[in-house]
């Protein structure tokens, strides 16, 4: 068994050693270090979950993560896979599914959740190539299924270490309200320092905004998702608030929910998320769009993270549509100029479609310049092709080869000097 | 602020620290010429086997693509044999070096300064065989090309990779020599200005060149932040003019003209001396050493005193962009800056590598802003006609995405084995 487990490993992965042409250094953070500043960067969030709900917290986590990385190496085992249980994805896909769920789910819930996480991230080809982010999924699962168990209680009240908690505890959140088209009871300051009820990981936005800046600050995220993200549902909440109460809607729909835990530890997930600059942006944008739509229409708890889910499918063909509008150019001939401008056209067809998505005309103005920008370079290519005369170089060379042997008679020549000499 | 380009990377042991004299080794016990790695390129000897040649005689021809420039000797010895790549054609010579010290005539340019039409210059700057970056890159063609077309001229004193001081050490010892080759590269260029790009933690050679060129308004002085790869044509014009990267890459459109300091200082050699390229400044480990083109590297890191036993790796080039050695008797070439060795316990071994992350770290460290993970994926999956359209002739080889790779992916092998079965444009 293990024999041929390693010999498909060897199958699968060609292993390439750095040897004459790789760089011989490395400063990389490695994977599982990357792992480890997530769980350093949700380590407050978790404290202040434990404060408010007590020790049930860590039952819900442990549960996650036990299932989450049983699963994997269940799953591993099966498909005579490798298990790398030591990068600690995993780990991570479990404490951020846990996050997402409130403290009174039931624990074996939890469990579910953490073999549907795996499921989706190891069947769709393992870290690095699901294309959904495992705990969202896992999470999305779990409140289609077990939508009526996902109670939310009071800060401060008693749960019970493992057993159910009764439905009798349960609050309304700052989110039901905004749902149900109400002005939450909490004050500004309590949701954002977090004495609310709510998702474990997502009650204290201070907390999860000192997480964010930790992860930018060492450079593990990029800080243009959670921008774009945030700026865009601001921007969207501000200018159609649902329900008129001066300006402090926006507010209000900011601090309460997933939003900001979606932004900053969801949406950045390095493997479903865009990695160029300009697929990042799109990204974020959409994902705010899809929030306040979401939001609006009221067909989930939060639509912060099924807006995250549906992104993230987009993020491979945002990178490669990010990099044919700002990537170097690499076409010449007349061929590839049709290639290009189809793909022109095609930016253009999505920019517009994204547009819809999208309040601030300026943007879009923005990438209209450089996409007519983008359209004039390769006109101006077009012209330089066209000017280079190829017969001219072609008897330049005939030239310069028939005056060469007249040149090597003449280094003979200096030659025999020299032996003369 | 300190002017720098998109993407790159800052490395430890970056800064330039301690300036190295620059040794002389003369006397290497043979020299090989050997030009079997450049595609499409032919080399026409002019001498026989067995031949005698002087230190700086002509001893054949590169020809790529209908342009030619003449190869010199850069020791006095006996040709011992060819070199013959697979379809039996020449492609480079072994020397033997006799220590009789022969030397032919060398004649400068002796006209009067004003006669010196940017013509002349560029005829010189041709015969006396001088390259930049790489046997196939004429600085004669270089200016040809560039000439009527240029706005502005970097002179290019960045280093290239950390610990390498071989620049560095060549501008300080011989500062007249380089500012002088920019002078005469400003005439052929027919530019007014020269803006001399150099990190701004570069000390005392910053302060020398300040001092030098402070009254001249031929001379501006750029400090640019110490990063790597800062000594890229584009990224020195990315850096200083912010042109977009689109446009540095195509001198014709950036009107951006870059220079390095040696081929500077070898120019003002060739007019003023007439001395041809027939030597360079390599960096050996910590030393820097003067040493004919041609040298092997083995007898450049035994004059370094250095013993083989002690090293791991020796690498041509720097530690970012350099191939380590097969075998030790490969010789300097005009673009090696360096020669490092990676001593036994040295540092710590790359771990294994993994599957990609799409972390990201790639795409936003690489200079030439194309998507290294992509490409790598693409490469391994042998798609090769992707990879043209994704950019990947665009790629410069840093090994950027490589340093920061948290999967440990050798990301520039895989994209310069793509480079290579690029297929070709066939209307081209």
């Amino acid at each position: 068994m293990k024999a041929k487990a390693s010999k498909h490993f060897k199958r699968e992965i060609k292993p390439v050693k750095r040897g004459a042409h790789g760089s011989f250094l490395s400063g990389a953070v490695s994977v599982p270090g990357i792992m480890l500043h997530v769980l350093a960067a949700l380590l407050p969030v978790i404290i202040w979950a434990v404060y408010l709900f007590g020790l049930r917290v860590i039952t819900v986590i442990a549960a996650c993560v036990v299932s989450s990385v049983g699963t994997e190496a269940l799953i591993t085992l099966i498909l005579y896979k490798k298990p790398r249980i030591g990068d600690l994805t995993s780990v991570v896909s479990g404490v951020m599914l846990a996050l997402t769920l409130p403290a009174a789910v039931p624990v074996w819930a939890a469990l579910i959740g953490g073999v549907v996480a795996m499921t989706v991230k190891q069947l769709s080809g393992g870290a690095g190539k699901n294309f959904l982010n495992p705990a969202l999924a896992s999470r999305t699962v779990l409140m289609l299924i077990f939508g009526k168990m996902m109670i939310y209680t009071a800060p401060f009240t008693r749960l019970p270490l493992i057993a159910n908690v009764s439905p009798e505890l349960s609050t309304e959140t700052a989110m039901t309200a905004l749902n149900n088209g109400a002005f939450p009871r909490e004050a500004v300051f309590d949701l954002l320092s977090g004495k609310c009820a709510g998702n474990m990981g997502e009650i204290s936005s201070l907390l999860i905004l000192i997480g964010g800046i930790f992860l930018i600050s060492r450079g593990i995220i990029s800080f243009k998702i959670p921008v774009a993200f945030l700026l865009t549902v601001a921007a969207l909440t501000y200018a159609f608030p649902r329900i008129d109460i001066d300006s402090s809607y926006a507010v209000y729909s900011l601090l309460s929910g997933g939003v900001i835990f979606a932004a900053v530890f969801m949406a950045t997930d390095h493997t479903t998320s865009p990695c160029t600059t300009l697929g990042q942006v799109i990204f974020g944008i959409g994902c705010g769009g899809l929030t306040v739509i979401f939001r609006y229409s009221g067909l989930f708890y939060d639509g912060a993270y099924p807006a995250v889910l549906i992104m993230n499918e987009l993020a491979r063909p945002l990178d490669l549509l990010a990099f044919r509008i700002t990537g170097p150019k690499s076409g010449k001939t007349g061929k590839k100029q049709d290639k290009k401008e189809k793909i022109q056209t095609q930016a253009v067809a999505v920019t517009a479609e994204n547009a819809e998505i999208r309040t601030d005309a300026a943007e879009t103005a923005e990438n209209m310049e450089e996409l007519t920008e983008n359209a004039e370079e390769l006109t101006e290519n077009a012209e330089i092709t066209e000017n280079t005369d190829v017969p001219a170089e072609i008897t330049d060379d005939t030239e310069k080869r028939a005056e060469d042997p007249g040149k090597e008679t003449e280094n003979n020549e200096t030659q025999t000097e020299d032996e003369a000499k | 602020m300190a002017l720098t380009f998109t993407g790159g990377i800052d490395l430890p042991k970056f800064a330039f620290s301690e300036l190295k004299r620059i040794k002389k080794y003369d006397d290497p016990p043979y020299t090989v010429t050997d030009f079997s790695q450049e595609r499409d390129m032919e080399f026409i000897p002019s001498v026989s086997e067995g031949d005698a040649v002087a230190r700086y005689m002509q001893t054949g021809e590169l020809v790529y693509k209908g342009d030619a420039v003449p190869v010199y000797s850069g020791v006095s010895g006996v040709v011992r044999e060819y070199l013959r790549d697979r379809n039996g054609a020449v492609c480079g010579m072994v020397t033997d070096t006799d220590g009789a010290g022969r030397q032919t005539e060398l004649h400068g340019y002796s006209g009067t300064l004003e006669e010196l039409t940017p013509e002349i210059l560029t005829d010189l700057i041709k015969r006396a065989g001088i390259t930049c970056r790489g046997a196939k890159r004429f600085a004669y063609k270089k200016i040809i090309d560039a000439n009527n077309n240029t706005e502005r001229f970097f002179l290019n004193c960045c280093e290239s990779e950390p610990g390498v001081s071989s620049r560095k050490a060549l501008l300080y010892e011989d500062t007249e020599a380089v500012l002088n080759g920019a002078k005469l590269l400003m005439r052929a260029l027919d530019v007014r200005r020269c803006e001399i790009v150099i990190e701004k933690n570069s000390g005392e050679i910053l302060q020398k060149l300040k001092s030098l060129t402070r009254r001249d308004p031929l001379f501006d002085v750029r400090r640019v932040k110490p990063k790597y790869p800062q000594d890229e044509e584009f990224s020195v014009i990315c850096a200083v003019s912010g042109v977009r990267l689109s446009d540095a890459a195509k001198p014709e459109r950036s009107k951006c003209t870059v220079f390095d300091a040696e081929t500077a200082s070898a120019v003002f050699r060739a007019v003023a001396f007439g001395i041809p390229q027939c030597e360079r400044v390599v960096t050996v480990d910590t030393e820097n050493v003067l040493c004919p083109i041609g040298t092997p590297i083995s007898d450049l890191v035994t004059f370094a005193g250095i013993t083989f036993d002690s090293a791991r790796h020796i690498i041509a080039g720097g530690i970012m962009r350099g191939r380590a050695l097969k075998s030790s008797d490969e010789p300097v070439s005009s673009e090696t800056d360096a020669v490092t060795v990676v001593y036994h316990g040295d540092g710590r071994r790359i771990p294994e590598m993994t599957e990609c992350t799409r972390c990201g770290k790639c795409v936003s460290v690489c200079p030439s802003r194309i998507m290294p993970y992509y490409l790598a994926e693409l490469s391994r999956k042998k798609k090769y006609s992707l990879c043209k359209q994704y950019g990947a002739a665009a790629c410069t080889e840093c090994g950027c995405c490589d340093y920061v790779c948290p999967s440990y992916i050798p990301v520039k092998k895989l994209i310069s084995a793509a480079k290579q079965k690029l297929p070709e444009d066939v209307s081209e």
